[in-house]
């Protein structure tokens, strides 16, 4: 019976923030709107919570039928350890991005039409994770793409347009492929319920194609190399907190659900070749990313190649989780690596554009090259910066650090050397990259420093400490996330596949 | 949780928290700065000293934390990490002082000490990790947190050697991480343990275990700087000196080493590293890392530069003893570990003193800074004698036992890398330390700011330091020193006790320690100003209670002191005291009389001391001592020929300290260790005597080895001439004596070689000395030829066993002959104002000479014929050597008259002063003390006991006859030779260095 009750709580997931999308229409005032907001994140951070704490085992997958339809018609919503997992990680960083953007957008006219996107944003996330059929995920997918492009071209600048036109076109483009890959799945099976999918999948031409379509739809919005080309510009161009929630979340999204695709949904019709094929992908955009990050000229714009690049790693998962000899892919060791990769991944990279926001506000530009003396005068933003790249690197003691062992653990132990080779070379790519802007920060603005346009920039910007606290905040969490794994990997041994599960849901 | 599983993590935090704090302290908030950094310091030493108290008494410390399932974050307690832990925490506090000294009135101190702070915390968690995995979270963090204090000046320079320091570290990081991923892959959690984690488990396969090896060997070697991953830290020589000194000593790169020790001890275990075959390669890589990086430091002339190849050299001693793979050599890279970190530290202290109080980078411009910087360059001055492996400071006690340790291996090509590590280092320190005491200042100095040299932060610590590494040298033998805890991890670790290989043994009565300790106590009263004029003026007088205590010994009353010794004990107690009363007058109005009693006191304790010392840790200590504070003697005068006389010696005394290092571990390794006695000097290998043979026969002057001499001993003031010539050359005699199997094994060629060079440096010596024409460098041939008289001797005693008991008292009798005319000669020379012929006491003097003279050659009534006849007498087994005797004589005789001759022509030509000429210039100190000397050598030889032997033959009709003829010939030559026209030129002194002098600096 505590479950009857405590599942009530899932649908709020999507439904608050809804409901915030339209209060923030509605209300005018600025701290009103604001105060509603973070008052709302709060509310759907600790509905999670409160989920998290309900299934203390983690033995079942739970699942809530809106309105008593059911499947197939109705829509499904369910949960199990994973999806728990992604959406307190949704929430949490929402909730500081939240507290954030109050800060962030002081001027009344952006902050109007920032709100109610914002909040679509997340509705359309926490759709995506607790979504039991392949439709819903669909329009999830849309209401992400639509918020997510209105919030890149926010600014309303040259670039940002452009950039955010390629992402609407892209994004289209990929949410077209995963439909036709749905249709074609209806053909075949005849129902859109994950679960009920999951059971009958068999390995067929009709059911390959499906799977090709929606893999090519969700590889292209999460920006998989060589499919990545749309992704730096839109995340270099965006404010500093819709940065942090596309590189940390949205993409992610769409991983997740190819995550649950290919180990879950259709295994059946995955076969080696194709999962290696997805792994050499990721390791090219690992070198390709670190490469380019490298070789950019804005910070901004080398945060988003490290997206890339870190986007890389997570493809690791489909070689190491299907070609090894486990029976059940989803508890795979590979599966706890990722997951453990995606949170410390979405915190660190948070944390780094807020402080490129932080930079960028003060400097009033964000090239590399002329950042010098910056840990004179932005230190809490440098260490923001330096931390999460403590973690991206992959060093101890952080969660990137923790993630970055579990996949190496996973690669040796399933013989496949030659991935530790392209996730170590990436890791050192990461260390050339961060450690090129740390560097230049450090150094002493010789000639500027006397004459001062450097020093006097940002005593007029000099940011409050409101605005450093919340990416430093996620940057400590990257590191701490390095000191306690174990919770979350209690968590993840109750990722249930979904077809052993189907009997087991609960109303 | 109860305190001991919090402990180690408290330890840690105590750095970690006040980092942090720091950081959030304002800029100008000084006091709250040093109190925080305070509160660190004082909370880490106090948990490390409960640590300690706690490992002894046998509790177990453990701090566990679990990361992911088999992964858990462990601190923990053991000796070897009681180790490292204690000395990072001394040097923290050390360090923090000196930074706050350092950085005075400069920005961004709050980031540099919370950082630094940082730095140490990640140290102290490297030191404590008690698995791979914790040891690579906070080596990579070690990685982080100093970085930022690299690149603290932020300057282009600065910024490229973090550049470079986080490129290597970054690899070798991640290779170290591809090692331990691997090997937890295939073995699970790896807790350090004593005896290895992997020697347990034999399915595995000694392929991946050799590649995982590799990588974390790979990856813990940038940090240790094993060429060629050295790269980064010459020039990370950016960051300002404190940072230098911590990374430098304590951080980065003992990190990498003490990440080596684990890896091969606790984690492979050595027996199975060694099957592996992994010893020797590491072994190869580190000998090769040690030679390349001193010769690298040669040819720097940035101070920090030339510092940093020196830890490049001398952090692989520790890589070293760790490969070489048997228990003392363990040892001694280990407590090298401790050693060079409180060596290497005060180094850089002092270079940053150099480069804050005087703008002194360069070596180059080092000239005349001891005089500016006394306490300063006296630090710089013993770390960098350690540093060289000189006794008694601490980098000794390492190289003596790596060399010993190598040996019991049978890896004998590792002594010869320390040898020539010890060359190299040599090379590279002494000339600095030349330049900085021996040289004028270029320019005048900056005003002084602070009532001492400089700032009192600045100076408190290397001070410290100093005391530290000559403490840890001096009272290794205590059970608190690095070298006893180090023997107990070792005992730990091969599971049995060992054997300690350094014994220090006291010596049987306290006033013998007395008489070494006097002239060192009165050295130290010349360092304080107050107390400095009653100390020159009583120096010579630290020679009276050796004498007495010598004299009023029964020789009876303890079996350690044999008599040979006590009488060359109070042979150098006259000699002292004469000389030094001599001295005092003759340098009454030198500028520099400070500097000179300051090394006649240093060299009468080392005098002293070799001959009363019991154990070979003390002779080698007194015998450096001696050898290198009569550098200072040598060259007091200041001029080219001094300087160029000073470095022709140093350059032997290296060469023969080295020798005598490798000889002396030979001989400790196969004659056990112990007192001078119990030592089984027959189980000496051939090569020991060898080197035995010529490390001493460098002192001695052995024919070969003798080019030093007539260079150094004419240059130095006439007192110091008398003492080299007269005592200080019979340490080498004295040597050979003490180790040597005399009367014990025939060693035939050895006893050969040792005759024919001897014999061949008798007659050569003469001939070179008979062309000179200043009568310092003839009596130094002198020497050379009467030296090779008793070594020739002593070769008898090496080929005829059976003749050494009465040999040796011959031997004796006629060192001391030696001794005694030879000092007179040399101090009969100050007098040469006085032999011009209008002077009123030339008679007086002359006869003083003439006597000396005929005592010398041998002529009866003297002591010289018993000296000649007892060696005559015991040597009668040997007929040619026999033969020969009589026909050094002649030799003698003609220097002798080509003496007279000199000084008769030096008193001609003298300028003379009215006061010279009158009785009273005869009655004063120098007088009488050459008067005395005169004396005692005309009649000592008669009185020592082992004379009685002899004392019979002198008188003889043989014997008289014997001492005639061969001194009538000579006289017979002279004249002849004499008359004849000789134009030929004197032997120059630099007879092997012709074209020194183009250079003269």
């Amino acid at each position: 019976m505590t479950h009857f009750s405590i599942m009530m709580l899932l649908p709020m997931t999507v439904g608050l923030p809804l409901l915030a999308a339209i209060v923030s229409v509605i209300i005018n005032s600025h701290r009103w709107r604001t105060s509603i907001s973070t008052m709302f994140a709060t509310i759907q951070t600790l509905i999670v919570i409160l989920l998290l704490l309900a299934i203390p085992d983690a033995d079942g997958l739970y699942r809530y039928t809106l309105g008593g339809w059911g499947a197939p018609l109705g829509i499904d919503l369910v949960v199990d350890g994973l999806s728990l997992i992604l959406l307190l990680t949704t929430t949490v960083l929402v909730l500081v991005l939240n507290l954030y953007s109050i800060w962030y957008f002081s001027d009344v006219a952006t902050s109007t039409r920032f709100w109610p996107l914002w909040w679509l944003l997340v509705a359309g996330l926490n759709a995506a994770f607790i979504a039991a059929d392949a439709f819903n995920i669909y329009v999830a997918l849309e209401m992400i793409g639509l918020a997510a492009v209105a919030l890149v071209a926010l600014t309303g600048t040259r670039t940002a347009l452009v950039a955010a036109l390629r992402y609407a076109l892209v994004g289209l483009l990929g949410s077209l492929c995963y439909l036709l890959g749905v249709v074609l799945l209806y053909r075949a099976y005849g129902t859109l319920d994950l679960a009920q999918l999951a059971t009958q999948t068999q390995a067929s031409p009709l059911t390959g194609s499906a799977l090709c379509l929606i893999s090519v739809g969700l590889v292209l919005k999460t920006a998989l190399f060589p499919l990545h080309f749309w992704l730096p510009p839109a995340h270099a161009n965006a404010p500093a907190p819709v940065s942090a929630a596309l590189s940390a979340l949205v993409v992610k999204a769409s991983f997740y659900l190819l995550m649950r695709f290919w180990l879950d949904v259709l295994n059946p019709t995955v076969t080696g070749i194709t999962a290696n094929f997805l792994g050499v992908l990721g390791a090219a955009a690992i070198l390709w990313g670190s490469f380019a990050a490298f070789r950019t000229q804005r910070l901004k714009l080398l945060i988003a190649y490290s997206t890339v690049a870190q986007l890389g790693y997570l493809f690791m998962l489909f070689p190491l989780a299907l070609t090894g000899s486990s029976p059940t892919p989803l508890s795979n060791a590979a599966v706890t690596a990722v997951t453990y990769f995606i949170i410390a991944h979405a915190l660190a990279k948070a944390a780094m554009f807020l402080a490129a926001g932080n930079i960028l506000a003060s400097c009033g530009h964000d090239k590399i090259d002329k950042l010098q003396g910056l840990v004179c005068y932005q230190p809490l933003a440098l260490l923001t910066f330096a931390l999460a790249g403590v973690s991206l690197i992959g060093l101890p003691p952080s969660g990137g650090f923790i993630a970055k062992w579990l996949l190496l653990n996973a690669a040796i132990e399933n013989g496949q050397w030659w991935w530790v080779v392209v996730m170590l070379g990436g890791g050192l790519l990461a260390a050339a990259y961060i450690g090129r802007v740390i560097n230049i920060a450090f150094s002493q603005a010789s000639t500027e420093k006397s004459t001062g346009p450097m020093k006097t920039v940002p005593e007029r910007h000099s940011l409050q400490v409101n605005l450093a606290m919340p990416g430093l905040a996620l940057a400590m969490l990257a590191i701490l996330l390095g000191f306690n794994a174990q919770w979350i990997l209690n968590l993840l041994e109750g990722s249930i596949e979904l077809h052993l599960a189907n009997a087991g849901g609960v109303q | 949780m109860n305190l001991n599983s919090l402990l180690p993590m408290l330890i840690v935090l105590s750095a970690f928290i006040p980092g942090l704090l720091i950081f959030c302290t304002g800029e100008q908030r000084l006091w709250q700065r040093r109190v925080l950094n305070l509160i660190g310091n004082v909370s880490c030493l106090a948990l490390i000293g409960l640590l300690i108290s706690g490992v002894y008494a046998g509790e177990v410390f453990e701090t566990r934390l679990s990361l992911l399932p088999e992964m858990d974050l462990v601190l923990h307690a053991d000796a070897l990490s009681l180790l490292f832990v204690s000395l990072s925490g001394i040097l923290w506090l050390l360090t923090t002082l000196y930074a706050i000294g350092y950085l005075e009135g400069t920005e961004n101190r709050s980031r540099f000490f919370g950082f630094f702070s940082l730095c140490v915390a990640a140290t102290l968690g490297i030191a404590l990790a008690g698995n791979l995995i914790t040891f690579l979270i906070f080596y990579e963090l070690l990685t982080l947190t100093t970085y930022p204090l690299v690149v603290h000046k932020g300057n282009a320079a600065s910024l490229r050697a973090g550049r470079i320091y986080l490129i290597y570290t970054m690899i070798g990081g991640m290779l170290l991480l591809a090692g331990v991923v691997w090997l937890k892959a295939l073995t699970g959690p790896l807790d350090f343990t004593a005896t290895g984690v992997l020697s347990a488990m034999p399915q595995l396969d000694p392929g991946h275990l050799k590649m995982i090896f590799a990588l974390l060997i790979a990856g813990l070697g940038v940090k240790a700087a094993l060429v060629p991953l050295h790269g980064w830290l010459p020039i990370a020589m950016a960051a300002p000196a404190p940072v230098s000194a911590l990374l430098h000593a304590v951080a980065v790169v003992k990190a990498g080493a003490f990440g080596i020790i684990r890896v091969i001890y606790d984690v492979y275990g050595i027996e199975f590293t060694r099957d592996l075959g992994l010893t020797t390669i590491l072994a190869g890589l580190a000998a090769f890392t040690i030679v390349y990086g001193s010769i690298r430091a040669l040819f720097q002339n940035d101070i920090k530069k030339r510092l940093a190849y020196s830890t490049v050299s001398q952090v692989s001693y520790i890589a070293l003893g760790t490969a070489i793979a048997g228990p003392i050599a363990t040892i001694g890279g280990m407590v090298h570990l401790v050693h060079q970190g409180v060596m290497k530290i005060t180094l850089f202290f002092c270079a940053g003193n150099f480069a804050e109080t005087l703008g002194i980078h360069k070596v180059s411009d080092m000239s005349g800074v001891g005089r500016r910087m006394p306490l300063t360059t006296t630090a710089f001055t013993i770390a960098a004698l350690g540093m060289i492996g000189l006794p008694p400071v601490a980098g000794f006690v390492s190289k003596w036992y790596l060399g010993t340790g190598s040996l019991e291996v049978e890896a004998y090509w590792v002594l010869f890398i320390l040898a020539a590590s010890s060359l190299l280092n040599a090379l590279y320190f002494l000339p600095m330390l030349h330049i900085a005491w021996f040289k004028p200042p270029i320019d005048a100095w900056p005003r002084r700011q602070h009532a001492l040299e400089t700032h009192w932060m600045l100076l408190l610590p290397p001070m410290i330091t100093t005391a530290l590494m000559l403490a840890a040298g001096l009272f290794a033998s205590l059970s608190i020193s690095p070298l006893s805890w180090v023997e107990l991890i070792t005992a730990r670790e091969y599971g049995r006790a060992l054997v300690s290989t350094m014994v220090t043994v006291n010596l049987p009565l306290p006033q013998l320690e007395w008489i070494v300790m006097i002239p060192l106590l009165l050295m130290l009263g010349l360092l304080i100003p107050t107390t400095r004029r009653v100390c020159i003026r009583s120096a010579p007088w630290a020679a009276l209670p050796t004498l007495l205590t010598t004299l009023f010994m029964s020789p009876e009353s303890n079996t350690l002191f044999d008599q040979n010794a006590q009488i060359i004990l109070l042979l150098a107690a006259l000699l002292w005291l004469l000389a030094g009363v001599y001295g005092r007058d003759y340098l009454a109005n030198d500028k520099y009389v400070f500097r000179y009693t300051l090394f006649f006191l240093l060299c009468m304790s080392g005098s002293f001391g070799l001959t009363v010392s019991q154990d070979l840790f003390s002779f080698i200590t007194f015998f450096t001592l001696m050898s290198f504070a009569a550098y200072g003697l040598i060259i007091h005068s200041g001029t080219v020929k001094a300087m160029e006389a000073g470095k022709t010696y140093m350059q032997w005394v290296v060469i023969g300290e080295v020798l005598l290092f490798v000889a002396l571990v030979g001989l400790n390794i196969h004659g056990g260790s112990g007192t001078l006695a119990d030592i089984n000097k027959s189980a000496q290998p051939f090569w020991v005597s060898w080197l035995l043979l010529f490390g001493f026969g460098i002192k001695a002057g052995l024919l070969t080895t003798h080019f030093w001499l007539p260079r150094a001993h004419p240059v130095a003031p006439i007192p110091a001439s008398a003492l080299l010539s007269g005592l200080m050359v019979k340490a080498g005699l004295l040597g050979w004596w003490r180790f040597l199997p005399l009367g014990e094994v025939r060693l035939v060629e050895v006893g050969a070689t040792l005759i024919t060079l001897g014999l061949g440096g008798t007659f050569l010596a003469v001939i070179a000395g008979i062309i000179q024409r200043n009568p310092k460098t003839l009596l130094a041939y002198s020497t050379i030829s009467q030296m090779g008289i008793l070594a020739a001797g002593t070769g008898v005693g090496l080929l005829m066993p059976s003749l050494w008991p009465t040999l040796s008292s011959a031997l004796l009798l006629y060192a001391v002959h030696h001794a005694l005319t030879k000092s007179a000669l040399f101090l009969s020379v100050g007098f040469t104002p006085q032999l011009s012929p209008n002077s009123s006491t030339r008679w007086l003097l002359w006869s003083t000479i003439v006597m000396l003279a005929l005592a010398m050659v041998g002529l009866p009534l003297t002591g010289g014929i018993l000296a000649k006849s007892a060696l005559k007498n015991s040597a009668s087994e040997l007929g040619w050597f026999t033969q020969l005797l009589p026909i050094t004589a002649i030799g003698t005789t003609l220097l002798m008259l080509r003496f007279i001759d000199l000084m008769q022509r030096a008193g001609r030509e003298s300028t003379v002063t009215t006061t010279m000429m009158t009785t009273a210039a005869v009655i004063n100190p120098r007088f009488f003390a050459y008067g005395t000397l005169v004396l005692l050598a005309m009649g000592t030889v008669y009185i020592i006991p082992q004379a009685k032997l002899f004392t019979a033959d002198v008188f003889s009709d043989h014997a008289l006859w014997g001492s005639f003829w061969p001194v009538s010939i000579g006289i017979l030559i002279y004249l002849i030779g004499r008359t004849a026209p000789a134009r030929t030129t004197p032997v120059p002194e630099n007879s092997h260095e012709r074209c020194d002098f183009r250079h003269p600096r």
